[in-house]
């Protein structure tokens, strides 16, 4: 009961919701860039919403999978194919034994997600199964998936056989957790300035650099003219908080951020954007609006209760189809 | 004075004073340690640093046990309510850690730039370096790095204007005020001028970092082969 990496790219990695309560030490909480597809994945199964998965980018490895599962892709469209058959994301799979998965084009977003049912067999690091590269823990091996590398899942999957795959009769509506403005709130040195320099994002568009990875993305636009790039003594940062160093090119903090920084911390993209975010296409232009902290906790909170009802229709779902077989 | 912060929506920071000294460090440690005993179920980290406490806090817990729509509002609220104790900062509650530490210019591969920038004889930046407690003010950068303080004002220097690509683990730098040990093979702008054969970060550990916020560090000077010698009894 198992999947192998038949052939290995860059930036392939097993991520969970990150590893929590060790930022003290300094040691960054990584996990996966698109939490919002990494729970629509597993919730389509019926896994446990922090169950580890695998997250990669375009161009992606080719999988094999050595017996009957189910999985599901969520996050960004690659466009997988199995025996040339286009795979549809947000939908639960049922793979049967000896098939190679492949994608072949980049349709959208960033970074991808495959969950298989029951959830992967890993160790963990510090409580997480997050793949750790700085200091080679979590994941697999602490490292980027490679050519041969096998993962095995935790039970095997026995009650359901058919001979070819099968796309199952029900899928997640992402559109509760997308949305093409990316939202946020200020932070410590946003407030310290005065007004007017905290208008930086208005009637701007933004796009994401190229030289943007999983620690941190970098912007162009804004209008930091009058915004104090001043740095600070070191202090705490988090995922989403926006950086502005002397040069005036903010740099979003991503999952593999540091746990303090020294640059002025301008604003904070508010967590119900960071899906959005994190599959924003580089090059491609958004816009930015600053709201409350009582704005962006209503947000979060909408966002929590619709995965919640995503996942008791899909356990219900599960169910009813195992029943009927 | 506390002001508080948000930083996103689930954290918010403690801010305490400003700069860096022993006065807002031991303010810090007295927050975290207060806030750690008022042992709040939706409390899931804190990260001290220099002059700030930064809490992170679980939106569903709070959603579980309180009636309220304004949370940051409440944390605030809840974080301003508990007692500060400042009394238990004397120096003799510290953990002390003694660093082995080889200055060999070999090893501290900054030690003779830094020594003709001061105009100061390499044994006297060791015996300067070396004849003082540190205190470990904050950890991060790196997974177990600490930010020690404070040099003294003869032997500060910069950091380098063009970060190095690669410096080993174990590697003893300085930068302004700051002393600081890199726990990993990392890219990094700080002078080094010793290296300790000690693993600071040990993914092997259950607790990986040899150091904390809140530690004293005395650096002891070792000779090139006592470095050696430490480090095969490591490996063995």
């Amino acid at each position: 009961m198992s999947i192998s990496i038949i052939k290995s790219k860059p930036g392939c990695t097993i991520q969970d919701e990150g590893r929590f309560g060790f930022q003290a030490l300094g040691i960054n909480p990584t996990g996966v860039m698109d939490l919002h597809a990494m729970h629509i994945a597993n919730a389509l199964l019926g896994n446990a919403l922090s169950e580890a998965v695998i997250e990669f980018i375009f161009p992606a490895p080719v999988f094999y999978f050595h017996r009957n599962t189910f999985i599901s892709l969520s996050g960004a469209d690659f466009g997988a194919t199995i025996n040339n058959t286009s795979i549809p994301v947000n939908r639960p799979i049922f793979i049967p034994a000896e098939t190679t998965l492949h994608f072949t084009k980049k349709i959208r977003g960033n970074f991808a997600y495959l969950a298989v049912q029951s959830g992967f067999e890993l160790q963990d690091w510090l409580g997480s199964y997050s793949t750790h590269k700085k200091v080679g823990a979590g994941g697999l091996h602490g490292d980027d998936l490679q050519k041969g590398d096998i993962i095995h899942f935790r039970n095997e999957q026995k009650n359901y056989v058919h001979e070819d795959v099968m796309v199952m009769p029900w899928q997640a509506d992402v559109g509760d957790f997308y949305n093409s403005t990316i939202y946020c709130t200020s932070a410590p040195e946003s407030i310290i300035s005065d007004n007017e320099s905290t208008h930086w994002w208005k009637d701007q568009y933004f796009t994401i650099l190229p030289n943007s990875d999983r620690m941190g993305y970098r912007l162009s636009g804004g209008n930091f003219e009058k915004v104090d790039t001043a740095e600070i003594t070191s202090s705490a940062v988090t995922r989403g908080t926006i950086q502005l160093p002397p040069n005036k090119i903010p740099i979003v903090l991503m999952a593999d951020h540091q746990t303090t920084g020294g640059y002025a911390r301008i604003a904070n993209i508010c967590a119900s954007s960071f899906s959005s975010f994190a599959q924003q296409v580089f090059n491609s232009p958004f816009m930015m609006e600053m709201i409350s902290i009582k704005e962006a906790e209503k947000k979060w909170i909408e966002q929590y209760y619709h995965l919640q009802i995503l996942q008791q229709a899909c356990t219900l779902r599960i169910k009813e189809q195992f029943h009927a077989y | 004075m506390v002001q508080i912060y948000t930083l996103g929506e689930q954290a918010v920071v403690l801010q305490l004073g400003s700069g860096v000294s022993m006065e807002v460090h031991e303010r810090v440690m007295a927050y975290t340690r207060a806030i750690q005993t008022a042992n709040f179920p939706w409390v899931i980290e804190l990260v001290p640093a220099y002059n700030s406490v930064t809490v992170y806090y679980s939106i569903p817990t709070i959603l579980q046990i309180a009636k309220t729509d304004d949370l940051a509002a409440w944390v605030t609220d809840n974080l301003l309510g508990i007692s500060v104790d400042f009394s238990n900062n004397k120096q003799a509650n510290k953990k002390i850690i003694e660093i082995p530490a080889c200055y060999d210019p070999a090893l501290g591969v900054d030690m003779l730039f830094v020594s003709e920038e001061l105009k100061l004889g390499i044994d006297k930046i060791i015996e300067i370096h070396s004849n003082r407690l540190y205190t470990v003010y904050m950890l991060g950068f790196l997974p177990g790095f600490p930010y020690m303080g404070s040099v003294d004002e003869r032997i500060q220097h910069p950091r380098k204007k063009n970060p190095s690509k690669q410096i080993l683990a174990g590697s003893i730098g300085i930068a302004g005020a700051q002393t600081g040990i890199y726990p990993l093979q990392s890219p990094g702008g700080w002078q080094i001028i010793a290296r300790t054969p000690l693993a600071i970060f040990d993914l092997e550990k259950e607790n990986p970092c040899l150091l904390a916020a809140g530690d004293q560090v005395r650096f002891v000077p070792i000779s090139l082969e006592r470095f050696y010698e430490i480090e095969k009894e490591n490996q063995a």
